[in-house]
């Protein structure tokens, strides 16, 4: 079995280790992904340990806390925190998802949290989503139609059964999934990594 | 100016901050018209707000029974309070129609009927005959519209020619020394350039500030950075004491459980079992105005008839609609209400509180959406190269309480508007007039300090403060007493910003910077809001004050003007509501009392 190791510049070091759980039970290890372009070090991994009844129950209530109260540069995307944006995806515990509705207390142990793999890194959990951007307007998702539309006030009659294989979320996960299309990096239309993740989230 | 930051210029016809509902419909209009367009945004497009709005749009098509467009205007005007502007309203209204069509041709998949129309349910304040029945305009996909809308108009995006700058953090407005917008100044997130963007028309379309409270239904981005430029740059904004607490966010979570449970037939209880909501609004009952119902939990759970351990919140009920109604027509709450609360909607009720949702207050525009401002006597200056839309602007459709569905609406009606209101008065590829560095070095300098500011507080902590102090002295209820302490320690909390300590120092995805800045546009809205509040002096809309709990039509019929100084002083002027409507398609809704 062929081995792969990263370039040297990639390697990821032991980072820093910082506990200010206090001693509670109710604590939980992070495992974080750094990488801070402007220093030119290597990427790292920071273990955060921190008192769970001083933050939310989501992972991502626990990366806000570690940036509110321990590292103000942790760089990381987010904004709804409900589960519909899909800005804080990243790959926690070895599986991509998103931080704001990935309970705590679903991860045993410590808890590892990696930006999106296959994807080179801005800055520490934020990947560069542009190659993303490019595939998906080439797909051209815009609703095409030989027909002209109606002119009835009420628009299209669609039958209720009619499903849209639109992707919603635009979240990449699904996407990431095939690295075999995003190594040829060209106009590859995904569409069944799409097809996959309609279906993941159940359509409409 | 500091010699480490080099301007990338750009130059456009038009510039659009934000790329949310508003801000696209207003970007591919324009590209659409052949304007050079640029918009700036410092989200990716389809993560702006707008795609957490579930409940739907309304709109008068009449698909589940007769309406019409006046009643859909008497609706929204009651909604108000009598604060709205009703040739606006009217206006919004009319093209309501058209726009919900337009949308449907780009493709948004809305739910539907038995016979294939579009889906539309039942929402608070929707009437019938002026306030006979119960409306059913809210057209809706699933409990997703603002996601299956937002998707759509990024799509059709795609289609036009728009730069989109995704990713840069709109800094400053431009403003000349003739107080004329001559562009914006941003910063890319991705490699840390400064830009220049030269426009004969700035249209900000950045949200609301709902992160000025501990709990609100708003994203984490929801910072109020349009309002933030327009009093940096000595411009007032309008009706900032309105803000709209809407009824059931997840006790704990905060985030929305939509209205459209209530449409399709949920409702609220106490402690006792009661449906409450009869006593407060006989006739519309849960499904009354979103300010009078939050008042009524709030009132009940005051009066020790809250549910839960501390008897601190209320339950939401769907339940009897059965898991077939659930599954196709509320999904995503049924989703939301697990993973945030721990239910199975289908067997038991949702923990709810009323939570911070929305802004009717921001920069005040005329129905064209072109920036006004008072100015020697005339209340409706317009400021040359300035325009507004969306929940950032105060047009104002939605006066002191907005009429859920009402907002997805505001978004594309004038974020078209805005479009062809550009495309009427700009001559493509007109050349920009020469600036002078003046207006740009203010810009950096003070970028530059917050950079390498390095005070004692960290900035989370005088957010939090923040977030504790409104959500405390400006809440649903509110007196005098109660609001000029909150002014008290805002002004503290103002005062410890100079104090602000910015750890990361990198001009790359330095988000601790990105906050910084993003609190200090928070703390511009935070004291205009909390100020406004104090000094009107009376009850409306969403502004309800114990001391003074009565509408007083005669003294305070008009918009509260807002401008704040670096100090954080405010001075107020007003502005005249219009009671005169567009056309003479529809008469003016004398003001009366508002039950529901």
């Amino acid at each position: 079995m062929a081995k792969f190791r990263l370039p040297k510049n990639s390697r990821i070091a032991k980072g820093k280790t910082i506990d200010v759980s206090a001693g509670t039970k109710n604590a939980k290890t992070f495992k974080v992904y750094r990488w801070d372009p402007d220093s030119g070090e290597n990427p790292r991994t920071d273990l955060y340990t921190i008192d769970l009844d001083k933050c939310g129950p989501m992972v991502l209530d626990a990366i806000i806390y570690i940036k509110n109260e321990i590292d103000p540069s942790l760089t990381f995307r987010r904004s709804c925190r409900e589960g519909i944006c899909g800005s804080c995806a990243m790959n926690i515990d070895g599986t991509n998802t998103l931080a704001c509705t990935k309970s705590i207390k679903s991860v045993k142990k410590d808890i590892s949290i990696y930006p999106l793999p296959h994807m080179q890194v801005r800055k520490d959990l934020v990947p560069d989503l542009n190659n993303f951007y490019k595939q998906y307007a080439s797909v051209k998702p815009w609703l095409q139609s030989k027909a002209k539309a109606p002119e009835r006030k009420s628009g299209y009659r669609a039958s209720k059964k009619e499903k849209r294989s639109m992707v919603f979320m635009n979240v990449y996960f699904a996407h990431v999934a095939q690295p075999a299309a995003l190594a040829t990096g060209g106009t590859a239309t995904n569409t069944s990594g799409q097809q996959h993740y309609y279906n993941h989230i159940g359509g409409w | 100016m500091p010699s480490e930051y080099q301007f990338i210029e750009h130059q456009h016809d038009v510039i659009v901050i934000g790329a949310g509902g508003a801000g696209l419909r207003a970007t591919f209009g324009m590209a659409e018209k052949g304007l050079s367009t640029a918009c700036i945004t410092k989200v990716f497009p389809t993560r702006s707000h707008t795609v957490a709005a579930q409940g739907g749009m309304s709109a008068a098509l009449g698909n589940m029974g007769e309406d019409d467009w006046r009643w859909h205007m008497y609706d929204t005007i009651k909604g108000s309070d009598w604060l709205g502007d009703q040739d606006a309203i009217e206006y919004m209204c009319k093209e309501a129609i058209p726009a919900v069509i337009e949308l449907e041709h780009y493709g948004v998949p809305f739910s539907r009927t038995e016979s294939g129309e579009i889906y539309q349910r039942p929402f608070g304040g929707m009437t019938t005959n002026y306030g006979e029945g119960t409306a059913q305009r809210t057209c809706a996909a699933a409990d997703r519209t603002g996601h299956a809308i937002l998707h759509t108009l990024y799509q059709q995006s795609l289609k036009h020619n728009a730069e989109f700058l995704i990713e840069y953090f709109a800094v400053d407005l431009v403003m000349d020394k003739d107080g004329v917008c001559r562009g914006v100044i941003a910063w890319n997130l991705e490699d840390g350039t400064m830009h220049l963007f030269r426009a004969h028309s700035v249209i900000i379309a950045t949200g609301g500030y709902g992160r000025s409270y501990f709990s609100c239904t708003s994203a984490h981005t929801c910072t109020g950075d349009g309002n933030g430029m327009i009093l940096r740059a000595g411009l007032p904004l309008q009706d900032m004491e309105f803000t709209q607490f809407h009824p059931t966010g997840i006790y704990g979570a905060g985030c929305l459980i939509t209205e459209g449970v209530r449409g399709e037939g949920g409702y609220l209880t106490n402690a006792n079992g009661e449906r409450f909501m009869e006593r407060y609004a006989p006739n519309a009952k849960d499904l009354a105005s979103r300010d009078v119902v939050s008042r009524s939990m709030t009132v009940e759970i005051t009066e020790g008839r809250g549910v839960g351990a501390e008897g601190d919140h209320i339950f939401l009920h769907l339940e009897h609609l059965g898991a077939d109604v659930i599954n196709e027509r509320l999904p995503g709450i049924a989703e939301s209400a697990e993973i945030f609360a721990g239910v199975d909607v289908t067997k038991e009720p949702i923990p709810v509180l009323p939570t911070v949702h929305y802004n009717m207050g921001g920069i005040p525009t005329n129905i064209h959406g072109e920036v006004v401002t008072t100015k020697d006597g005339n209340p409706d200056s317009v400021v040359p190269g300035l325009m507004s839309i969306g929940e950032a602007a105060c047009v104002s459709v939605h006066g002191a309480n907005r009429l859920g569905s009402n907002s997805l609406l505001d978004l594309v009606v004038f974020g078209r508007a805005a479009a062809q209101h550009c495309a009427a008065t700009i001559k493509p590829g007109e050349k920009h007039a020469p600036l002078d560095n003046e207006s740009t070095d203010r810009v950096l300098s003070h970028f530059d300090a917050m950079r390498y500011a390095d005070g004692s507080e960290p900035v989370a902590k005088i957010r939090l403060e923040m977030q504790k102090t409104m959500q405390k002295h400006a809440a649903v209820f509110r007196t005098g007493e109660l609001m000029n302490e909150g002014i008290e320690k805002l002004e503290e909390i103002w005062e410890s910003f100079k104090h602000v300590k910015v750890t990361d120092r990198s001009l790359i995805w330095n988000t601790d910077l990105v906050e910084t800045l993003e609190l200090e546009n928070l703390l511009g809205s935070a004291m205009t809001s909390i100020k406004a509040a104090a000094n009107r002096e009376e009850s409306r809309g969403a502004h309800a004050r114990e001391d003074f709990p009565d509408r007083d039509d005669e003294n305070w019929m008009k918009h509260t003007l807002t401008w704040l100084d670096t100090e954080g002083k405010v001075k107020f002027d007003y502005r005249p509501v219009h009671m005169y409507t567009l056309t003479d398609d529809v008469e003016v809704v004398p003001p009366k009392k508002r039950v529901y």
